[in-house]
């Protein structure tokens, strides 16, 4: 009698619970929907991350000399009249990462980089009166750039040299932390993107994309500070600190990870209605 | 203890407040994903449905309250147990003309309501006409909210259940499409609904009742001394006053209704200080009742609901962290130490921090709109407007006293329905 009804012992019965009209498959509603934390799910997240997390702290000194490399190459072709030089850091008896640093004494501010750069606040300052306010958001952030800068220019009209940062402990550090942040990316993406329904492909596409995209991105931004700051002086370093730094860097993992979370999975479903235009 | 060793302080007290912040967002998105679900009211279909009265309120409304009326009287619900009351408080427009219309062709199932004194404002409105009404249950909408069929019995399911006080159901945008900012808030709905809420109700804390696309209970709004008519934030006044009376507070993610929200950045710049004032009220009313900690509830419900009503006070305490970390700066702290390197990741919470991004992303993943999530760094221009914003709203003396004999007034965002769209 049972093995007629029983759904238990009538395969492919189930699949039917979600069978709509026309064939088609009933989802669960939006509101409803989740995902399941198997032991496989996170089995992979943790490798995923500990993988990532050694293979690029493996990889920093390659990098560092890599970055060595490309520093003294780079260096003459922007005019920065700078040597190149490296701070060793050791990771216990693990690991000896040098970090290049620009030999470049920032200048103490002179006439023409007061008016430079007051002028240039000044502008900025004005040219966020004058955006309409559908440019809203970027006129808050012009007046938080000059009010920034505005403290700075008050620091160094009332100080006198040196300035507490050297250009090459500053390229330094910034150069160090950036190298953390890339250390962290792999951890970061464990436990917001791993965990998600992405194909192993996708997860490391993603990071591999994000990992390169750093990696390249670092030199770039702390060759373009010394420049900024051996050219317009050390008036620049706190807004290029605060505002064109470490968060710069974080803003690029959140786009990139954005764009990876847009990506169809294997089992949160996408919504015809909503993938019209985003 | 030299000023730079005082100032270090206050910045490490900032950083320990944005790090609790984020640990929580971390929480709820986890549990809202991998959590189990909790809508135990869900199912429920047939029943002998109580009573209920549809209160919205309205002050110049004239551009939405048709399509809010029409709406209403589609709703799949017995049509004895059921009647509209139309709050019009003092419209200057054709408001009052509309909805007389409405009553006069539907008697009986819409009951206006006209304000003609009293003090103004939402708060005030609901007041005067709970004593109006003898329904067990009130529901509310505002008037540019559009309900479908199925909400009404969706929000009213919950009230088998004797121990709710209040339901509150989803709020979706159908105006997204029409500028950067309406996109941007639909991201931010999505998270503060589909994982905020949602976490908030499977793991027990507090849902807030959000003062539309919700309801009461009769006897238990009274119980907690009816709405505050001095309120510049009655939902969230109510909230918290049902909670400390041990009644449970409700959120439905499958209740979805569809609302306008602000085309342009001064309304929405509006908004947010209106709530960042009223809410910044509850805070102090109610923040000193919920540290002694109250017997029914358990601790963890205690801190989020500290944490919830001091959401809007952070931004100001980001803003001093930043002054800080710029005076520190100035004195010399070293760069290559973790404080300044760990402030600046955790500034970026309100900013634009990864744990409201991971959030934000998540909810919109759950709810299928993936192409949307890649305006997720777009979101850090938000957050900074928000930031100012609710500084500004919060500095100001409004925001913490209460409001003279005269009471609140009506504040209303901007309705486009009529003139199809104002992105600016």
């Amino acid at each position: 009698m049972s093995s007629g009804t029983g759904s238990a012992k009538a395969p492919g019965v189930s699949p039917l619970r979600f069978r709509g009209a026309q064939g088609g498959v009933i989802r669960k509603h939006r509101a409803m929907v989740g995902l399941r934390w198997t032991p496989g799910r996170v089995a992979r997240a943790v490798s995923l991350s500990l993988l990532g997390f050694i293979g690029v702290f493996a990889a920093l000194p390659l990098l560092g000399r890599l970055y060595a490399i490309f520093f003294e190459e780079v260096v003459w072709w922007v005019g920065l009249p700078a040597g190149v030089s490296l701070l060793e850091i050791h990771v216990g008896s693990l690991l000896t990462i040098g970090i290049p640093y620009f030999r470049l004494e920032g200048p103490w501010p002179g006439t023409g980089h007061w008016l430079m750069v007051g002028g240039a606040t000044a502008a900025l300052f004005l040219v966020s009166f004058v955006l309409p306010d559908r440019f809203l958001p970027a006129k808050y952030f012009l007046r938080f750039l000059v009010m920034i800068q505005t403290v700075s220019l008050g620091y160094f009209a009332l100080t006198t040299p040196p300035f507490l940062y050297p250009l090459p402990g500053y390229s330094a550090g910034l150069l160090t932390a950036g190298m953390a942040v890339l250390v962290l990316v792999p951890l970061v993406l464990g436990l917001s993107f791993y965990i998600f329904d992405h194909t192993f492909g996708q997860q490391l596409a993603l990071t591999a994309m994000l990992l390169v995209h750093l990696a390249v991105f670092l030199p770039l931004q702390v060759l373009i500070h010394a420049w900024l700051i051996h050219n317009l002086s050390a008036l620049v370093q706190p807004t290029l600190f605060f505002i064109f730094g470490l968060l710069l860097q974080v803003l690029v993992f959140v786009a990139f990870y954005g764009w990876g979370m847009s990506w169809q999975g294997t089992e949160l479903p996408a919504s015809p209605a909503s993938e019209r235009r985003p | 203890m030299t000023p730079r060793d005082v100032v270090a302080i206050g910045l490490w007290i900032v950083v320990a407040i944005l790090v609790i912040y984020t640990i929580r967002h971390y929480i709820f998105t986890l549990n809202r994903v991998f959590g189990r679900h909790r809508q135990p009211y869900v199912d429920i279909g047939v029943g002998a449905w109580p009573q209920v009265a549809v209160f919205v309120p309205c002050h110049n409304e004239e551009k939405v309250i048709g399509g809010m009326l029409e709406a209403l009287l589609a709703a799949d619900y017995p049509h004895d147990q059921y009647y509209i009351v139309p709050i019009n408080d003092r419209s200057a427009d054709g408001t009052a003309r509309i909805i007389d219309d409405y009553a006069a062709r539907y008697p009986g199932r819409v009951r206006p309501y006209h304000r003609t004194a009293g003090k103004p404002g939402k708060a005030a409105a609901l007041k005067d006409a709970t004593g109006h009404c003898d329904a067990p249950i009130f529901l509310v909408f505002d008037a540019d909210y559009l309900p479908g069929p199925n909400l009404v019995r969706q929000l009213v399911a919950p009230f088998f259940d004797p121990e709710v006080g209040a339901v509150m159901g989803r709020v979706v945008p159908h105006n997204l499409n029409r500028s950067l900012l309406t996109r941007l808030l639909d991201l931010e709905r999505s998270g503060g609904y589909q994982v905020d809420q949602q976490a908030r109700m499977n793991l027990r804390l507090i849902p807030q009742y959000g003062g539309t696309v919700g309801g009461v209970r009769r006897s238990a709004l009274l119980d907690a001394g009816d709405w505050n008519e001095d309120s510049l934030a009655e939902d969230t006044d109510i909230t918290y006053r049902l909670i400390l009376r041990g009644w449970d507070v409700v959120y439905q993610n499958r209740s979805e209704c569809y609302e306008e929200v602000p085309e342009n950045w001064p309304t929405r710049i509006r908004q947010v200080q209106r709530w960042t004032r009223g809410h910044n009220q509850c805070l102090k009313r109610y923040a000193p009742r919920l540290l002694r900690f109250p017997r029914h509830m358990r601790v963890a419900q205690v801190i989020d609901g500290v944490l919830l009503l001091g959401v809007f006070a952070v931004a100001p305490v980001l803003i001093v962290g930043w002054g800080l970390a710029t005076a520190l700066f100035f004195m010399g702290y070293p760069v290559s130490q973790s404080l300044l390197v760990l402030f600046a990741v955790a500034s970026y919470s309100t900013l634009g921090n990864f744990a409201a991004f991971f959030e934000v992303a998540t909810a919109a993943r759950l709810d299928g709109s993936r192409r949307r999530i890649r305006l997720l760094p777009f979101l850090s221009f938000g957050f900074l407007v928000n930031l100012l914003a609710v500084s500004r709203a919060t500095i100001s003396r409004t925001s913490w006293r209460d409001p003279g004999k005269s009471g609140p007034t009506w504040e209303k965002t901007e309705r486009y329905r009529a003139k199809g769209g104002n992105a600016a």
